[in-house]
This record gives C-alpha cells, structure tokens and sequence, in this order.
C-alpha cells in the first residue's frame, strides 16, 4: 500500500515536471511567433532590395567613381602585397563571409551562366530556375528539400557601363557581348523557413546590413594600411578626390537609398497579413 | 587529456534524435525532418509503439545529457582532444543550449509526443562551425564551408560535406583531419583547363587518378605562407602527409592566420 502510494506521489511529481508548463514552453527555431508572419518569398524581396542598393552604391560610388581618383580594385584584393579593394562580386562575396559569421541561416551567393569564375556557374536546379529568369527575368523561388530550406533567385543586372566593359573585356569571361541591363546573373538566397515574423524580418535586414558594414569596414581597415591611404570621412570618390566615406558615411548612404522602400514594404506586408 | 571512463560503450547518445544532427555528414546541424503531428493521430499499434521508442529515446538522453556533464566535464569525453586542442575547455566548444533543463525536457517530452516539430536542444549545443570559426577566423580560406552550403552543391555534399568543419576534423579522435586528404576527386575531376607548368601536368594526375598528390603540393585551406612547388621531386612525400593528416605534425609551414585562443565573438 505504502509503496503504491509512493509511487503515485513520484508519478505525478513526475507529470508535474513534464508538463506543467510553469517555465514558457521554448521557443522553436524557424517557427514564426504569433503575429503578422511574411512568407519567405516576400521577406527575401525585402533582403533582396537591400542588395541592390549596396551593389549598386559600391559599384558606381567606390569602384567607379574610385577609380577615377586613383583607387584600385583588384581580384586578388586580399593578397597583402595588393593595395586594391574588392571587386563588386568580391565585395558580396566578403558580404557572404561576413554573413555566416552572425548566428543566422540565411545565406546567400552569386552566380551566373556565363561565368567569369568557373567555380561561379549555375548547376542543377538553380541552372533550371536561372533559365526562366533569363526567359521572363522574374525571380524564381524553390525548395531545397536536402536541407529543408527556401530558395530564392533574383536577377543581377548590368546597372552601370562598368559591368558590361569589364566582364566584356575579361580574359576569362567566356562572353564579351554583355549589354546595358541586361540580365548577367543571380543573387541566390536560402534560409530554413516557410515563413517569419515581422520581428525576425527586421532582424535579417539587421543582419544583412551588419554584414555589408563588416564587408566595407574589412576595405578601410585594408586601405588604412595602403603607402599612401586615402583619407577616410564624410567626403566621397565622385567630390573629385582621393577619398573614400567612413563606415557610418557608407551606411548612411545605403539607409537613405532603401529604408522608405523596406518600410513602406513591411507596412504592406502588416496590411496584407490582416 | 585522457582516455574517458566508459569511451567503451562506444557512443552512449549515437542513438539520441535530440540534435537532429545524428553522425551523418550531409546534415546540417539543428535540422529536422520530423513531420508535425497531433496527439490524434496515434491510433494504430504500431503507431503507439513508436511513440513508446521515442518516449524511451528521449528520455534515456535527458538522463546521460543531464546527469554526465559534471563540472569536470570528463564523464562523457568521446576520445582524445585532437591536435592542438589538448589544452581547451570542454565550454570552449560545447556552449550550453537554450533554457532551463526543465525547459529543455519538457520541450523534449513533447517533441516525443508529436506536439512540437522539432527536438530541441538537451544540455549542449551541437557544435557548429561558427564555434570554430570564433577561433580559426581565416578570412582567405580558399575553400570556406559556407560557400559549399550552396544548394549547387549537393551530389558533392553527399560525397563530402565540405560544408562542415567537422566532416574532416571529427573531434575527439586524436587526429588532424579524419581522412586521407583525397577527397579532392569530387570536385577537381575536371582540371583539363589548368595548364599551370607543373610536372607532371593536372590533366596526367587527373587522367591518372593521382588523388593521393595533390596535398603533397597544396594545403587545402591555403592559410600558409607557401608557393605550390612544380615537381613531383620538389613535393612532399606521400607518407609525410599522412603521417601530417593523423598527428598533425606541422608540415606546411608558416600559417598567414593563426588560431586564437579564445573565441573572438
Ligand atoms: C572591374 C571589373 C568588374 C566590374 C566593374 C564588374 N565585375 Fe562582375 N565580376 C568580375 C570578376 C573578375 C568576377 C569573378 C569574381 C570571382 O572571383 O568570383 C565577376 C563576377 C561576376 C558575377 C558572377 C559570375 C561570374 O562572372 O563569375 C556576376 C553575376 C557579375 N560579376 C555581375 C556584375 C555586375 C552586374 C556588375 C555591375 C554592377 C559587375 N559584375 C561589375 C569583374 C567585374
Ligand atoms: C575543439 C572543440 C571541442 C572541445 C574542446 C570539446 N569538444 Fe566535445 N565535441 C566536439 C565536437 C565537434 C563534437 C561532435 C558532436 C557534434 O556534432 O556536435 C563533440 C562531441 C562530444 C560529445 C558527444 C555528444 C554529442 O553531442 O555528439 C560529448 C559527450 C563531448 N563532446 C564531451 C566533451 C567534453 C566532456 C569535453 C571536455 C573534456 C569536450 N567535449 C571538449 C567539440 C569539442
Ligand atoms: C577556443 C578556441 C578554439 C576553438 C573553439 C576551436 N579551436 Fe581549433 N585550435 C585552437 C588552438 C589554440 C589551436 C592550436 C594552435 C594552432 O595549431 O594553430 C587549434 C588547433 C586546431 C587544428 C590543428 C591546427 C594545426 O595546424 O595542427 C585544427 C584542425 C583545428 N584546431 C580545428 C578546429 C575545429 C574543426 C574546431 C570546431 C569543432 C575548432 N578547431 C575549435 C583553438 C580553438
Ligand atoms: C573537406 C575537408 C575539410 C573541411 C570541411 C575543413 N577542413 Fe580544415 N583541414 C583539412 C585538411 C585536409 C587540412 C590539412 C591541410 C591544411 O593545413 O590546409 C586542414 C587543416 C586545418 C587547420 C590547420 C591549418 C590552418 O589553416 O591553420 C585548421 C586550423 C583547420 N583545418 C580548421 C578547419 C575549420 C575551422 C573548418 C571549418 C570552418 C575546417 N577546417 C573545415 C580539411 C578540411
Ligand atoms: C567541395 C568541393 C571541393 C573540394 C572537395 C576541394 N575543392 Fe579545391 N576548390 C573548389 C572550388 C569551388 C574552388 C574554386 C574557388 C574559387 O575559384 O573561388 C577550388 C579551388 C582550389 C584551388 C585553387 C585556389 C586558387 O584560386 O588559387 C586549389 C589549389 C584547390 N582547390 C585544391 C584542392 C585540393 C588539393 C583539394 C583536396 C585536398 C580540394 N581542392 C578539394 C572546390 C573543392
Ligand atoms: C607537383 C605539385 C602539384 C601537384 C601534385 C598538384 N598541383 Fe595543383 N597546382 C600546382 C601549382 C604549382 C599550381 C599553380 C600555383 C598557383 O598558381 O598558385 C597549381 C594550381 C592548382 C589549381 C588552381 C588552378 C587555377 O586555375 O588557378 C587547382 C584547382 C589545383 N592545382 C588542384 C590540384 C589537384 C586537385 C591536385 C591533385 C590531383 C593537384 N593540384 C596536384 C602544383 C601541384
């Protein structure tokens, strides 16, 4: 008798334990909470837009407008006997790196069909997907089932004459008839969720933002150590001298260019969601 | 560090679901494929006895995760540190898992009872590569494991997740790197196009399926302050470099980014 009550006590202490849920339940990874949840597709168009925009600015605001007043940009930018700062792949590359140094899954790479860099060629699923954005140059969204993770494929435009003239004029680049806006490639982005919330949105941008300061922050700290450095502040490569803007100078101008379009984005999303 | 009390029961969490990340090396860890599921659905005999497994798979992880990580942290050690390492901390690597241990089970009683979708973390995290990584930052790495996460990757990943720093470094096994440094025939089998002047020549190796050369001239991170020699003559020999993957016996010389102590995020 004894020793049966004894072992009700111990069971339901035991039940007690397991599930009464005095602690919060833990959050699940990847499980948006309560609240407006985004579709990955449309979250990757926020993260997407972002992109653009610092592509851009560091193609025509660093690079071209840079080489004008003397800077160089180089492939093999990280050798230290190279005083040159990264190329626009490169510097997304370096955006990349930075990226899965954060605690987060979202990843993403560039590529291509007609690659300069071999390693840089569409294969697979994202050859397939990559076709229909040259057919319709919308993007293209999948499923990576391997890994359980949202694919998204964006076109990468030549925005400026400086894509279109150097890819053209590269040894490697098995094309040399590239025209103005036309599509040369795909950012693909990937992260292990269906959908987030607006918070984790939010985060992701943080993210993708602190990654590409990482990025432009690793180039001044290289062009710091340069013989002759350029002088680091508020005044840019297209004032005619050898400058180039501080990190907060460089981000500031990324904000200014895409947070009234994310916003207005996310507010869009909220309304939808209701 | 020594051998650990009971390292002869082989693996004791080999079994566990808990980190979703069992031993395979295509997995990325904190995965899951278990499919979401109500209490509802368990009707049939067999339905019940998998509930059963999963209850006891569960709950025999709880126990060892919970009541052998003592604050020495030796009871549980799978083998010997590896080169390099002899001198971490257990917490260097094993950084403790989201919420209580009460939270943690609960959570885990519910996964096993099909009310969550995912197993959480019991204990300890899995070791990712960001953990090694805060130590071994090589901003230059030529073959950097994010870039191999790429969804292209995959029929490679399956032969070698070179997406993951511990498909080659298995911790606890005393040793360098846990192969014999061939690996790079899945993705260097077309190197027709390289016309480097080297003796013999890529394409011959390649023809050849001379895979046990190629790091008797090439490291495989690049993280040395070396140039590739021309000559199989000038290379390192075969037994040199395994005798370097097993023992780590320094080899390649000079390193551009040496590993920090502690972790630096
Ligand atoms: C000064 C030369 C230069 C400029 C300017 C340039 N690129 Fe590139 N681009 C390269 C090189 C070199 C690579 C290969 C980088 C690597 O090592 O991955 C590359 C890579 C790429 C790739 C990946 C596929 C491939 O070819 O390897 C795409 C897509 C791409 N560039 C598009 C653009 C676009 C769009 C612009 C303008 C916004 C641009 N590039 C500007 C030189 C340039
Ligand atoms: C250099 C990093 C590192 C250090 C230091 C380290 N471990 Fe590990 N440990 C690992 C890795 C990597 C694994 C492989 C398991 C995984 O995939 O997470 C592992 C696995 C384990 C496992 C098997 C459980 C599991 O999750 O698979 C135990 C138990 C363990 N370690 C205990 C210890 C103890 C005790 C110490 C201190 C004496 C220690 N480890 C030190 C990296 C480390
Ligand atoms: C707390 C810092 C720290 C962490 C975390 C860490 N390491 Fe190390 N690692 C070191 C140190 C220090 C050395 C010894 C110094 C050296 O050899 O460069 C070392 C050495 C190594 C070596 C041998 C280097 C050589 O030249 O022989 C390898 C391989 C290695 N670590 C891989 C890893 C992997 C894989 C992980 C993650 C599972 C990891 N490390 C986590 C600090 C760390
Ligand atoms: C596909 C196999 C593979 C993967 C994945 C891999 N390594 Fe290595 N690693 C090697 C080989 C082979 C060597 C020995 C040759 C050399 O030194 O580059 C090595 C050497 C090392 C060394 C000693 C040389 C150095 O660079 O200091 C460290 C440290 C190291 N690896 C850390 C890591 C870390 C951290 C990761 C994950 C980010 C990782 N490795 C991923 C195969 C791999
Ligand atoms: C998982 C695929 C994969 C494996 C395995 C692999 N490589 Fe590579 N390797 C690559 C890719 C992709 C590149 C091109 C990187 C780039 O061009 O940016 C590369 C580049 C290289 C380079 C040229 C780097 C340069 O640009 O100077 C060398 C040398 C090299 N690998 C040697 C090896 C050796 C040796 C092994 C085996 C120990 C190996 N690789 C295993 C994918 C791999
Ligand atoms: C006798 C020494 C030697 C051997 C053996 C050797 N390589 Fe090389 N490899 C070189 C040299 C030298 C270069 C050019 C060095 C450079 O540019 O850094 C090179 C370049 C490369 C490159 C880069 C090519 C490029 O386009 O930049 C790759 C990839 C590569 N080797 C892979 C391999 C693989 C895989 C093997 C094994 C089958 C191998 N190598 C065997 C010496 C060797």
């Amino acid at each position: 008798m004894f020793l049966r009550a004894l072992t009700l006590l111990g069971l339901s202490a035991l039940c007690i334990y397991l599930f009464v849920t005095a602690p919060p339940p833990l959050p699940e990874e990847g499980k948006a909470g309560a609240g407006t949840t985004i579709p990955m597709e449309q979250a990757f168009a926020v993260l997407a837009a972002e992109n653009d925009e610092a592509r851009r600015l560091w193609t025509q605001e660093i690079v071209g407008a840079g080489k004008k007043v003397g800077l160089s940009f180089d492939e093999d930018w990280e050798r230290e006997e190279v005083e040159a700062g990264p190329l626009p792949a490169l510097f997304l590359k370096e955006t990349a790196r930075q990226m899965q140094r954060m605690s987060t899954d979202l990843t993403f790479f560039l590529g291509s069909d007609a690659p300069i860099k071999e390693a840089n060629r569409f294969e697979g699923q994202q050859a397939l997907e990559f076709a229909e954005i040259r057919a319709t140059g919308e993007p293209q969204f999948f499923e990576d089932t391997e890994h359980q993770d949202q694919v998204a494929m964006f076109p990468d435009v030549a925005s400026a004459a400086a894509c279109v003239s150097c890819h053209n004029d590269h040894v490697d680049s098995p094309r040399d008839d590239w025209t103005l806006h036309e599509v040369m490639g795909a950012t693909t982005w990937t992260y292990p969720a269906k959908a987030v919330s607006l918070e984790e949105l939010l985060q992701l941008t943080e993210i993708y933002r602190a990654s590409t300061r990482g990025a432009y922050e690793r180039y001044l700290e290289m062009a710091a150590s340069f013989e002759d450095p350029p002088v680091i502040g508020d005044q840019w490569p297209r004032d005619g001298e050898r400058v180039l803007p501080s990190a907060d100078a460089f981000m500031e101008a990324v904000d200014r260019a895409v947070s009234s379009a994310t916003v207005l984005k996310l507010f869009d999303l909220a309304r939808a969601d209701r | 560090m020594d051998q650990p009390l009971n390292s002869g029961s082989s693996d004791p969490l080999a079994s566990a679901p808990l980190n979703g990340a069992g031993e395979g090396v295509g997995e990325r860890v904190c995965r899951s494929q278990a499919p979401a599921r109500g209490l509802e659905g368990w009707s049939s005999r067999k339905d019940r006895r998998k509930v059963g497994y999963r209850i006891g798979a569960v709950f025999g992880a709880v126990f060892l995760v919970v009541f052998s990580w003592g604050d020495d942290g030796q009871v549980l050690a799978k083998g010997p540190a590896n080169p390099g390492h002899e001198a971490l901390e257990c917490a260097d690597c094993h950084d403790p898992a989201e919420g209580t241990v009460r939270q943690q089970v609960q959570a885990a009683v519910a996964f096993g009872l099909g009310l969550r979708e995912t197993p959480p973390a019991v204990g300890r995290l899995p070791v990712s590569n960001r953990v090694c990584m805060d130590c071994h930052e090589r901003k230059a790495d030529l073959h950097p494991t994010h870039e191999f996460t790429e969804p292209k990757y995959f029929e490679e990943r399956k032969e070698i997740a070179a997406d993951q720093c511990i498909t080659c470094h298995k911790e606890h096994s005393g040793r360098h790197v846990a192969n014999t440094g061939q690996f790079c025939s899945t993705c260097h089998s077309d190197l027709g196009a390289i016309d480097k002047p080297i003796q013999p020549t890529h394409p011959e190796l390649v023809a050849g399926e001379r895979w046990d050369t190629c790091m008797r001239c090439h490291d495989y991170h690049g993280n040395h302050v070396r140039e590739a020699p021309r000559t199989l003559g000038e290379a390192f020999d075969g037994r040199t470099v395994l005798r370097h993957l097993d023992s780590g016996a320094p080899l390649y010389g000079e390193k551009r980014e040496p590993a920090s102590g502690e972790r630096t995020r």
